[in-house]
């Protein structure tokens, strides 16, 4: 005889969410100029030394900042926000330290595109579900050592692409590597940015420079280099 | 498409970092084959990827090199296992194989069509909204789209011209749509765009029937102003 035992997951799942708004357009990466909603889960497993969002890592700032929501609770606000926006957009802290296959299932029901922003680090089965997976393996300059073998499981997923940012030379020789390692997959530069010491101007320098560094090297021809647009727009505010 | 051609020839090796005691140790001969692969669009005029006689020219100066030779002599061949062969020779195809590889993109405004553009790997086409002073024929946009990898992108300096985006969008609401913030040239600065973009994007963001469209500033201007040859 088979005994079912119900899972008590399956009841009302909540997660801490520190932060939902949008619409809004994506300032980086492969989704760069496309109007999206933004839901912040709070809680990493890093703890990137130039973090920008410590708000939503640290555990006490995460206790202090973050609201438990279920999945209806969560749908009701993106839709209040507007119905009309094609993506939803996971990020951190990193989300995917979170069960959330209930959440991406039920955005999608609903009519959203679900792309999701993670450093590659911890694996979970939802990702399959996602319609876009920005994969951002940490480079030497945040202190954290990424296990770049871990990532061959990420870079299958759907829409896959890595994105790393890039401070100095040593993080463009990281990104160079894992370039070389996954050369199939689409893969965008990000100008390193300071948060409260950089200003638009300084970031768009950092732009030239590792515009150049790229050009210089054959190996990254196929890289594209992108800045944070909101952050030359906006500077480094929340919500944005 | 793929095509290859397969060439052989023979020489002597000997593999110096095995195991003590493998046969591959021992000074040996082979006859090697060499399988040579390009990959790349069908030509519209010569309907072929590459001339197969372009992948011989290429080849002949690498076997007049390890044809009946004994390869461990040769500069990079120390250690001429299979794989680093294969890369040595990789290596040297490259620049003479890989000239024709350039994807080719174009941008036109959609008034003149040409059939050379079907053979481009991408096409961006950028009818001129009001603001340009031209009043381009949008049903002429209709072979356009058809073509590779097809995308519109309208420069939008205002109201005007952001109705003008919308309606291009609503036509043809399946080819991805790019929307341009328009650049004063002398006398935008990197702010001024940037303040512009702003603009656009909360314009686009306010009317639902635009939100598939993508918003985008020209990074170029932004990096190095209104320059020529960036």
């Amino acid at each position: 005889m088979i005994t079912t035992i119900p899972r008590a997951t399956t009841q009302a799942q909540a997660w801490p969410i520190i932060e939902i708004f949008g619409p809004v357009i994506q300032g980086e990466g492969a989704m760069i100029g496309r109007q999206t909603h933004f839901i912040r889960t709070g809680g990493c497993d890093y703890r990137c030394v130039w973090c920008d969002t410590p708000y939503a890592v640290l555990p006490d700032e995460v206790r202090a900042n973050s609201v438990r929501m279920g999945t209806d609770e969560i749908v009701t606000r993106l839709s209040e926000l507007s119905s009309a926006t094609p993506w939803v957009t996971l990020s951190g802290g990193n989300p995917a330290l979170h069960e959330l296959g209930p959440l991406v299932a039920a955005m999608q029901r609903t009519g959203f595109q679900v792309a999701v922003e993670t450093q590659g680090s911890l694996y979970r089965s939802w990702l399959e579900d996602c319609d876009l997976v920005t994969i951002s393996p940490k480079p030497p300059s945040s202190a954290m050592t990424p296990d770049l073998a871990a990532l061959a499981r990420f870079v299958t997923l759907p829409g896959a692409n890595l994105k790393v940012v890039v401070f100095d030379e040593l993080d463009f020789a990281f990104a160079r590597l894992v370039h070389e390692r996954f050369p199939s997959v689409p893969f965008y530069l990000q100008v390193g940015n300071d948060i409260g010491a950089d200003t638009a101007e300084a970031l768009l320098r950092k732009l030239d420079w590792l515009a150049n560094r790229m050009m210089a090297d054959p190996a990254m021809a196929d890289a594209v280099v992108l800045p944070q647009l909101h952050v030359l727009l906006y500077g480094n505010r929340r919500g944005v | 498409m793929e095509i290859f051609k397969e060439f052989i020839f023979e020489a002597a090796h000997r593999l110096p970092n095995v195991p003590p005691g493998h046969k591959c140790a021992r000074l040996h001969g082979h006859l090697f084959r060499v399988s040579i692969h390009v990959r790349g669009a069908v030509g519209g005029e010569s309907d072929w990827v590459m001339d197969f006689g372009d992948i011989n020219a290429a080849f002949q100066p690498l076997y007049v090199q390890l044809d009946h030779y004994y390869l461990n002599e040769i500069a990079g061949l120390e250690n001429p296992t299979s794989e680093v062969l294969a890369g040595w020779i990789c290596e040297r195809l490259r620049p003479a194989l890989h000239a024709t590889d350039f994807r080719v993109a174009v941008e036109t405004q959609g008034s003149v069509y040409r059939a050379w553009l079907e053979r481009c790997d991408l096409v961006t086409i950028s009818p001129k909204p009001p603001s340009s002073g031209l009043t381009p024929n949008l049903s002429a946009l209709d072979r356009f789209v058809a073509l590779p990898n097809a995308n519109f992108k309208v420069v939008v300096f205002d109201e005007i011209d952001f109705q003008f985006a919308k309606a291009i969008h609503l036509r043809y609401l399946r080819v991805p749509f790019y929307l341009q913030v328009g650049n004063a040239i002398g006398k935008d600065t990197a702010a001024d765009l940037l303040a512009k973009l702003d603009w656009l994007a909360q314009r686009t963001i306010a009317d639902p029937e635009m939100a598939s469209a993508v918003v985008l500033p020209q990074l170029h201007v932004l990096l190095y102003g209104n320059r020529r040859g960036v």
